[in-house]
């Protein structure tokens, strides 16, 4: 029997630059523009996944060449004769899987290690999302492998990269069935899992598209090998019908809002609290936040005690929540802007979430922007406004504007949206 | 020269030319949505990454045992095959400029045909390894912004890229043409 | 056409023993048998009188002229070659590869046409001359290989193991062709079956660690060295054994 190694890819040297050019091909998604998986080790994960975009056509180009030189020597009359020749004819492309999939997990391994280094709460046991993803490469794989097989020419190579890379295309857009979609996440996954029937119905896909490709490469050898192969194979062909069906609908249903989740909290006046797959500005914005606070506590306002990273559809009308975009919730350090809006929402009330856009009333917004404003007048990051219709209000002393700061803290905090009001220069 | 046309595989550039037209006229002006890419991808930018991935394959050399003992000379050898890829790279950039908004697209398909055939003259048959995730990443830094005229590039700039990268190419196939070994008296010493 | 080296000397890394090491040697026109066990220096040999692989020192002159120089081209236009292993584009025919290979020797179009069929003749492909060179068996190959060298009516004409992989009635076939070949032409054959180099060349080389220790006539080597049975096969090994 051929090995089942990667000896087809040729000497250790070119093995290893091939792992290499795989790596360095697969972290080109990665290692994209400000890199935010740094801040949760949830994304960084599925970011390690993502690699397969790039990765995944690379290796299925060297297994096309990888076959390609098969066919034109005399090594599939040789199988013929083997003892196992189905076993023989699989054996280098599950070589080029084998080290294709060694780069995937070393960019995992990369990404996720980085972002526990920097302070990320890991959760290996999240590891089980990485062998669907290598069930996708192998699909990917043997796509190059049958392609190889049936041209039998090296011009062949640079046109199953292509055909991959169209194939992840049109699967992400919805075109084929969302089977060549490895991660990616735009999200900041926090108060999320990764959505275990997905994954596995895109394994099943992916182990039932190699087993199919491999056996059209070489129907031959497939037709005489084993009856446990050709049943495991014709099995996974039957799951890979019925999983790409699965996953013909939205492909966003890869992940899921957690059962539970955790905060991890920094003392305080306020104490702020983020969720513990994403605490990486935590301590910046807790600095920020309390510093803003002193403000409204001169102004006599009484804030929350706690102010937490909201999960979604959750609305909480006890705790102050922070009012944070994605790449803020990542990213290591945040604005102050970001820190005076959240201490601008000192509870999380049901009104901001309503499908109903008369609950929130109208005036809320404007008061909002006031409010956050004067939070970073105070603090010497924004300057007052010398014209329009509150000119006059700015132009009052501080202590002349505590009052409705008092008075439109307390209502947001009690969830009173329709007592607040504009301030005014007699107030 | 029919005959190393065919040898080179001008058929397939005739495929690539044909697929490239009908990308052009069912997607081009479509746009849509990649994971971790937040703008959106206009049809065009996949064009030009495409066509140089398939277009720049005569550039590679799959009889290298013939043409070692070729007695012509490997410059000519090296622009016939160039000249074979930039005329399906000019056919598809002609169509380009007939379409809308395709005016600046045309430039990027002869250029990334030469940033392709550079990876040719350095790597040979192994050209489309990197330019897999260099597709990758030109999709993500031209997201929801290519075509747009500031992407257009400049005349003189697209003549320099071309002719750059043909000399590139074609100093590569001369240095390959080379007898193997180092001429006699021309031994590197070692200093004192 | 005659071939002369002196002073040959092809190393693959710096320290290592020369692949070739060759004083002098002169050959002359008809067929030559080039003789030696695995990596005794014949391919790097044959590929030195190919214009393939330039010599660290030495000289190499074909019919007068040195080989490694400026004008390497006009000289290498009167060499054919086969090397050991050769790949052709798999989805061109016999006569489109020939053609393509014309064009590569620079062969006009208007006489390339009639080389090319005089190739296919010569080798015997004409009834395969339609075929698809990835369709060819590995014996059809190896006849392509020598039109390939054929093509361009070589002077010298250089065979590298041309025999090798080809059942017995194959092997026959190629060495008809050699010995049908122009006798002013120098052939130099290398082969490591004793049967076929003895059978087909006239004068014979051997080759040990790189070196030449045997130059003379086929016949006399067999007879010399042959032991009782003159057989070939121990005229080379007593050679070997000897030097």
């Amino acid at each position: 029997m051929i090995g089942l190694r990667t000896e087809w890819l040729g000497p250790p040297r070119v093995r290893a630059a091939l792992l290499a050019a795989l790596v360095g091909a697969g972290l080109v998604p990665v290692l994209d523009r400000d890199m935010p998986w740094l801040g949760s080790w949830k994304v960084a994960l599925d970011q390690g996944t993502f690699s397969i975009t790039t990765l995944g056509p690379v290796a299925a180009g060297i297994a096309c060449s990888v076959y390609v030189r098969i066919r034109r020597s005399e090594v599939p009359e040789l199988l013929a004769q083997a003892r196992r020749p189905w076993l023989g004819w699989l054996a280098p492309g599950i070589g080029v899987w084998g080290l294709a999939s060694l780069a995937v997990v070393l960019i995992c391994a990369f990404t996720t290690t980085v972002t526990w280094a920097i302070g990320a709460h890991a959760y290996p046991d999240l590891f089980w999302v990485v062998p669907p993803a290598l069930a996708v490469l192998a699909a990917e794989v043997a796509i190059g492998a049958l392609i190889g097989s049936q041209v039998q020419h090296h011009w062949a190579t640079p046109w199953a990269a292509v055909i991959v890379f169209m194939v992840y295309i049109l699967s992400s857009v919805g075109v084929l069935p969302g089977v060549f979609r490895t991660g990616g996440v735009t999200g900041t996954l926090a108060g999320q899992t990764f959505h275990a029937p997905t994954f596995a119905w895109q394994a099943l896909a992916g182990v039932g598209l190699a087993g199919g490709a491999m056996a059209l490469s070489r129907w031959e050898l497939f037709r005489v090998s084993g009856p446990v192969s050709r049943g495991a194979t014709g099995l996974a062909l039957v799951g890979a019908v019925v999983a790409m069906f699965q996953l013909r609908g939205d492909s966003d249903e890869r992940y899921v809002f957690a059962a539970t989740v955790q905060y991890e909290c920094r003392e305080g006046e306020p104490t702020v609290c983020m969720l513990l797959e994403t605490t990486r500005p935590l301590d910046d914005l807790s600095a920020k936040m309390r510093s803003l606070s002193d403000h409204l506590e001169a102004a006599g306002a009484q804030l929350p005690e706690q102010f937490r990273q909201r999960v979604p559809g959750e609305p909480d009308p006890h705790h102050g929540f922070l009012r944070m975009r994605g790449d803020a919730v990542l990213a290591a350090t945040v604005d102050y802007l970001t820190a005076a809006e959240s201490l601008a929402q000192p509870a999380g009330c049901s009104a901001y979430s309503s499908d109903d856009p008369r609950v929130l009333p109208e005036v809320w917004f404007t008061v909002d922007d006031v409010l956050v404003r004067w939070l970073l007048v105070q603090e010497g990051h924004e300057t007052a406004p010398s014209d329009g219709a509150l000119a006059d209000w700015w132009a009052l002393p501080r202590a002349r504007q505590w009052p409705w700061v008092r008075a439109t803290y307390d209502a947001l905090r009690d969830c009173r949206l329709h007592a607040l009001r504009l301030p005014t220069s007699a107030s | 020269m029919i005959a190393a046309l065919r040898a080179w595989g001008v058929s397939r550039v005739v495929l690539v030319v044909g697929v490239a037209v009908v990308v052009i006229e069912t997607t081009a002006t479509d746009q849509f949505t990649l994971p971790t890419i937040e703008d959106r991808i206009n049809g065009w930018a996949l064009v030009p990454a495409l066509v140089a991935l398939t277009l720049a394959e005569p550039l590679v050399d799959r009889s290298p045992e013939l043409t070692e003992h070729a007695t012509r000379s490997p410059v000519v050898i090296a622009l016939a095959r160039l000249a074979l890829a930039y005329a399906g790279a000019v056919v598809v950039a002609g169509y380009c400029l007939f379409s809308p908004e395709g005016g600046v697209v045309a430039a990027y398909v002869l250029t990334s045909l030469a940033l392709a055939s550079v990876a040719a003259a350095l790597i040979g048959p192994w050209y489309w390894a990197p330019l897999v995730p260099i597709t990758f990443a030109w999709l993500q830094q031209t997201a929801g912004a290519f075509p747009r005229p500031s992407f257009a590039i400049p005349v003189a700039v697209l003549v320099g890229t071309v002719a750059g990268s043909s000399i590139v190419y074609a100093g590569a196939t001369v240095i390959r043409a080379r007898p193997a070994g180092r001429p006699p008296g021309r031994r590197r010493r070692r200093r004192p | 056409m005659s071939v002369v080296l002196s002073g040959i000397q092809c190393t693959y890394r710096i320290g290592d023993r020369p692949a070739v090491s060759i004083e002098s040697l002169e050959l002359t026109a008809g067929p030559v048998g080039l003789v030696g066990v695995n990596g005794a220096g014949k391919s790097t040999l044959l590929r030195t009188l190919a214009g393939a692989r330039r010599p660290q020192a030495g000289s190499v002159t074909l019919g007068g002229e040195e080989l490694y120089h400026r004008h390497r081209r006009t000289v290498v236009q009167q060499i054919g070659y086969m090397p050991q292993e050769i790949q052709f584009p798999a989805e061109l025919r016999v006569t489109q590869v020939l053609a393509y290979v014309c064009w590569l020797r620079g062969i006009p179009s208007r006489t390339a046409k009639a080389r090319t069929a005089g190739a296919i003749e010569a080798v015997g492909l004409t009834d395969r001359a339609g075929q698809l060179t990835g369709q060819l068996s590995g014996g059809m190959r190896r006849r392509l290989a020598l039109a390939a060298a054929l093509v361009s009516e070589p002077r010298l004409l250089l065979l590298d193991e041309p025999t090798t992989g080809l059942d017995p009635e194959q092997r026959a076939g190629v060495r008809a062709i050699i010995s049908n070949l122009d006798q002013e032409c120098l052939t130099v054959m290398s082969s490591h079956v004793m049967e076929d180099v003895a059978s087909v060349t006239a004068r014979i080389v051997v080759l040990h660690e790189g070196s030449v220790i045997y130059h003379g006539d086929t016949p006399a080597f067999v007879e010399e060295r042959g032991g009782p049975g003159r057989s070939a096969e121990h005229a080379f090994l007593s050679t070997i054994a000897g030097s």
